[in-house]
């Protein structure tokens, strides 16, 4: 199916040489218009060398699309931004941990917690003073690691919910 | 001050370190120049569209520069260059039409004349435009650019022993239609 002609080398070489038809021999050239694969090669050859050459002159006598400099600044520069954005990606992946270690805590503290909080409010909701309450509940020193707990979770969830989105 | 300096190095230190740059400013300048014009006759006549070869082009190089690419000689250099170039073009088909590439109709990416010469409009450019892209890409490698079938399989990323079948029935079928359109040995 893609059996070669044994003159096939010789008419490639004429023709990347850019002898043909001029330097070769008219037994080439008899050979070549009678045989279907030496047709074949020089008509496309002779067509698509043709193509080139007329894009390559069209292209020169163009304005160049981008000089060489700016190819290769642009090049540095996407090597640079490429290296930054490798060297972050801990640090996202650190902030990421953060947020998650900061809401497993809350949700934790909420958790062991949840009995004396809805114990709490039942009595607040039933003395109907809600200030007042309010005030037993900050005067309870009892109640100080678990305020401070939840102050501190909500200023780390903070801080890292702005590192993450810093970026931005 | 030259305009490698204006890039700013703040924090590259601390940067992961990544690929160096193929080759320094000068050596790809020169590169550039020796590789530019036939890799846009590439791009342009496979496509057929010269804003598209252009923004290729440069994408290209910029890849090249970027992809870190050890070296191997000049020859080496530039068939990778191609390389990228020629998947830079198949992304652009599949993403555009988002159909496998060899389902493509011809006639969507019909290549249209760059330059006016007459042989060109009366022959190449409607023979070429009824080739499916990877054949013409194949044509192209094979005889405007005379890559080997192991270069032009590096190059499209095709299997080594497909590409003489391939550049077989594509070759047979330009023939055929540039014979058509009129055209003859000289």
């Amino acid at each position: 199916m893609t059996s070669n002609c044994s003159h096939l080398t010789e008419v490639q070489q004429a023709l990347i040489s850019g002898q043909w038809p001029q330097a070769v021999t008219p037994e080439l050239r008899a050979h070549a218009t009678a045989c279907n694969r030496c047709t074949q090669e020089i008509l496309i050859t002779q067509h698509l060398s043709a193509a080139k050459a007329s894009a390559i002159a069209a292209a020169e006598n163009e304005a160049p699309a981008a000089a060489p400099q700016l190819l290769w600044w642009r090049a540095q520069l996407r090597r640079r931004n490429a290296a930054l954005a490798q060297a972050a990606r801990p640090i996202a992946a650190a902030q990421i941990f953060a947020i998650a270690i900061t809401a497993a805590a809350a949700i934790g503290l909420i958790a062991t917690h949840w009995d004396f909080i809805l114990s709490h409010t039942a009595r607040a909701s039933a003395s109907s003073v809600s200030f007042s309450s309010f005030t037993a509940l900050v005067g309870n020193w009892s109640l100080a690691p678990l305020i401070l707990a939840i102050t501190l979770v909500a200023t780390l969830g903070g801080v890292a919910l702005y590192l993450s989105t810093d970026r931005q | 001050m030259n305009w490698e300096d204006a890039i700013p190095a703040i924090a590259i230190a601390h940067a992961a370190p990544v690929a160096e740059p193929a080759m320094d400013s000068e050596q790809f300048a020169e590169f550039y120049q020796r590789t530019s014009h036939p890799l846009w006759a590439y791009l342009a006549r496979t496509s057929g569209d010269p804003a598209l070869a252009d923004d290729l082009m440069q994408e290209s190089y910029i890849r090249f520069l970027g992809a870190g690419f050890p070296g191997g000689g000049n020859v080496a250099s530039r068939s990778y260059l191609f390389r990228i170039g020629t998947n830079l073009l198949r992304d652009h088909w599949r993403r555009k039409r988002t159909v496998p590439l060899e389902d493509l109709p011809p006639d969507r990416s019909a290549a249209r004349d760059l330059t006016g010469h007459t042989d060109s409009r009366l022959t190449l450019t409607p023979a070429l435009a009824k080739l499916r892209p990877r054949d013409r890409q194949l044509l192209w490698l094979a005889h405007a650019e005379n890559y080997s079938h192991r270069e032009i399989a590096e190059i499209t990323g095709l299997a080594a022993p497909s590409i003489r079948l391939l550049l077989f029935r594509a070759r047979r079928q330009m023939a055929k239609l540039l014979q058509q359109e009129g055209a003859k040995i000289s």
